[in-house]
């Protein structure tokens, strides 16, 4: 077993996360991307209708653990479990409004978004002020476009409505495939 | 100081990265196959941040400079750790980039400057600094810095060490001391002490009938009017002063905690060896230094700032260790016979006190500062270790009053003015008349 600096075994709290032991040096900066974490939590939460037990132990523990260790699976968890107590929680057919909807997904954006900065920033370092300035900028030109793209998602949908027409799902299906081959290949890119 | 890497970083992807991946390709696929547009529209957000972060990632990584505003400091004394960041050409934008300097020595960074995270913009150039800190005297070093730095709206991350070198210099000379200007011996040609000779200087000695050699400008008008008897003020001569600094590291004793915490013997050693260098150096007088871990190389006296420097960086590098007896006895026969020798020990040992003893002997003017800390933080080694400490120190005691009886003052360091009663003790024993043994 390891020691601690003063020659004891560490304590539970030590153990469970050595982020703890550090707590003297933690930025004030830095706790605020964590705490916009457990606020985006919580509006997931709230965004969902009728959780489940298993679904919201899910998610409080993935929030909990993106919080604690940002840049390990916490965030996933966190997602995953949303995006099924959402599916679960209108059924499999079900039509949530539109609304109910766009509140759930900027909540669940946000929680990305800010497990994605926390998973930069550790909680000792010291983050200055252009890093958020230029991290919310990206993110208002994210959300624009993300709205725009909404707007034609329910547009089409109201137009053609996904249930009856094959063409529009194998063109989904289709956009799928070239989205992922886009990011994989911005991803996979070399230097120009 | 600072080197663009050649070669752009290898980019890894974070765990954000896949989970996103996931979200993308799992909800649109749940949309298609569920016929639910609003598990589209979930997916949308995160799918566009993850296309435009990708589209906007950096490739290079920006160069990065880091520098210290000055490489000598005294004691406590912070200087500035300047970070100089340029992003190249338009693809190169970084979104977080985090700095952690790889420091070495006594130095230290507060606590909101150990790790930065900043953002180079392309094009941009950044500049910004941190309060860097001595903790005690000795060297500080910087050896680079490590960097991370996060593209892609923190979907891929590099890793990289910049390497950088700076070395500061920590002086021993916070303590400001001062002393009287009584030295037992002054000699030499010229200096600020007051010798105990007639001749050339500030300081009156007397009026007394002109003598043929006499100069015309030192004719006393007044008295030689009043006598009418040609009469010229005398002066005492000004001269300087050899002293050299003995010190004896041979046993360590404490804890060096930097400035204003716990100190060890080689602390007050060397923070006293390095005031009282520099005080009289400034007086114009000449000083060496035997350090006695190292008694084959001796700093042989010199005047003036040069010196002053060459001390200082042999006080810099003292690291402690006990002489052999014959070296011991070699390096303390070479001192000059007029010099005043101030040694400087905590008196923890029966070698350094019969080396002191037998440098009184041999007619050399011997003054000990004492170099023990008031408050010790001792190595617990035992139960014993209360009580060892005790006998040692009344060892100690025997031997401050056995170099007593030998003409040997032994003060502790105190700082300003610690030495003054001492050395007008000494230069009045010095113009004494002495008993010497034919």
């Amino acid at each position: 077993m390891k020691l601690d600096v003063t020659g004891r075994l560490p304590g539970p709290v030590t153990r469970l996360a050595p982020v703890f032991t550090e707590r003297r040096r933690w930025q004030p900066a830095a706790l605020l991307v964590r705490l916009a974490q457990l606020v985006a939590g919580g509006l997931v939460l709230l965004a969902l209708p009728d959780p489940r037990p298993l679904v919201l132990v899910l998610l409080v523990a993935g929030v909990l653990a993106a919080v604690i260790g940002p840049a390990r699976s916490g965030p996933a968890i966190a997602l995953v479990a949303g995006v099924a107590g959402w599916v679960f929680g209108h059924g499999a057919h079900g039509s949530p409004s539109v609304a109910g909807t766009l509140a759930f997904a900027l909540a669940l954006f946000l929680l990305y978004d800010a497990s994605a900065l926390a998973g930069t920033v550790p909680v000792t370092a010291h983050l200055r002020r252009e890093v958020l300035l230029g991290w919310l900028r990206r993110d208002a030109i994210t959300l624009l476009v993300a709205a725009l793209l909404t707007a034609l998602v329910y547009g089409a949908h109201a137009v053609a409505g996904y249930t009856s027409s094959y063409p529009l799902q194998v063109l989904g299906l289709l956009g799928v495939v070239v989205v992922l081959g886009a990011a994989a290949w911005l991803y996979s890119r070399s230097v120009r | 100081m600072s080197r663009p890497g050649p070669r752009p970083p290898a980019w890894l992807p974070t765990p954000t990265l896949p989970s996103a991946l996931a979200v993308m390709a799992g909800l649109p696929l749940l949309a298609i196959t569920l016929s639910r547009p609003d598990l589209l529209v979930i997916a949308l957000p995160i799918g566009v941040s993850v296309l435009l972060g990708l589209l906007h990632r950096a490739y290079r990584l920006p160069r990065v400079r880091l520098d210290v505003q000055s490489a000598t400091l005294l004691e406590g004394e912070s200087t500035r750790l300047r970070y100089e960041l340029a992003a190249g050409s338009d693809e190169d934008a970084v979104e977080v980039l985090r700095l952690r300097p790889l420091l070495d020595g006594w130095v230290e960074l507060p606590e909101h400057g150990r790790e930065v995270c900043t953002e180079v913009a392309a094009g941009q150039q950044r500049r910004f600094g941190y309060r860097l800190t001595s903790t005690r005297w000795g060297r500080g070093q910087l050896d680079g810095v490590a960097l991370t730095a996060f593209t892609g709206h923190g979907l891929l991350r590099a890793d990289l060490t910049v390497p950088a070198s700076a070395s500061l210099r920590i002086l021993p000379l916070r303590e400001g001391f001062t002393a009287v200007d009584a030295v037992p011996d002054a000699s030499g040609v010229v200096g600020q002490h007051r010798s105990r000779r007639v001749g050339e200087g500030a300081d009156l000695a007397g009026v007394r009938p002109f003598v043929a050699g006499d100069r015309l400008h030192r004719i006393n008008w007044p008295v030689s009017t009043r006598t009418n008897q040609l009469h010229v003020t005398a002066t005492y001569s000004d001269r300087d002063t050899e002293v050299v600094l003995v010190l004896d590291t041979a046993v360590v004793v404490g804890e060096s905690g930097g400035r204003d915490r716990s100190a060890s013997t080689i602390d007050q050693a060397v923070r006293a060896a390095g005031s009282i260098a520099e005080h009289y150096l400034r007086n114009g007088d000449r000083v060496g230094l035997l350090d006695l871990s190292r008694p084959g190389r001796p700093i042989r006296s010199r005047t003036g700032r040069n010196q002053l420097n060459r001390l200082v960086d042999v006080l810099l590098e003292v690291r402690g260790g006990a002489p052999g007896e014959y070296a011991l006895v070699r390096a303390l026969a070479r001192i000059s016979p007029r010099a005043l020798v101030i040694v400087l020990s905590p008196l923890l040992s029966a070698e350094i006190g019969d080396a002191v003893a037998e440098l009184r002997r041999s007619g050399r003017t011997v003054l000990v500062v004492d170099t023990l800390p008031e408050r010790i933080v001792l190595p617990e080694h035992g139960d014993w270790t209360g009580l060892a400490w005790q006998i040692q120190l009344l060892h100690r005691d025997n031997l401050i009053a056995a170099l007593g009886t030998h003409g040997v003052p032994v003060v502790p360091w105190l700082g300003a003015g610690s030495l003054d009663a001492v050395l007008i003790g000494l230069s009045r024993l010095a113009g004494m008349p002495r008993a010497v043994p034919r």
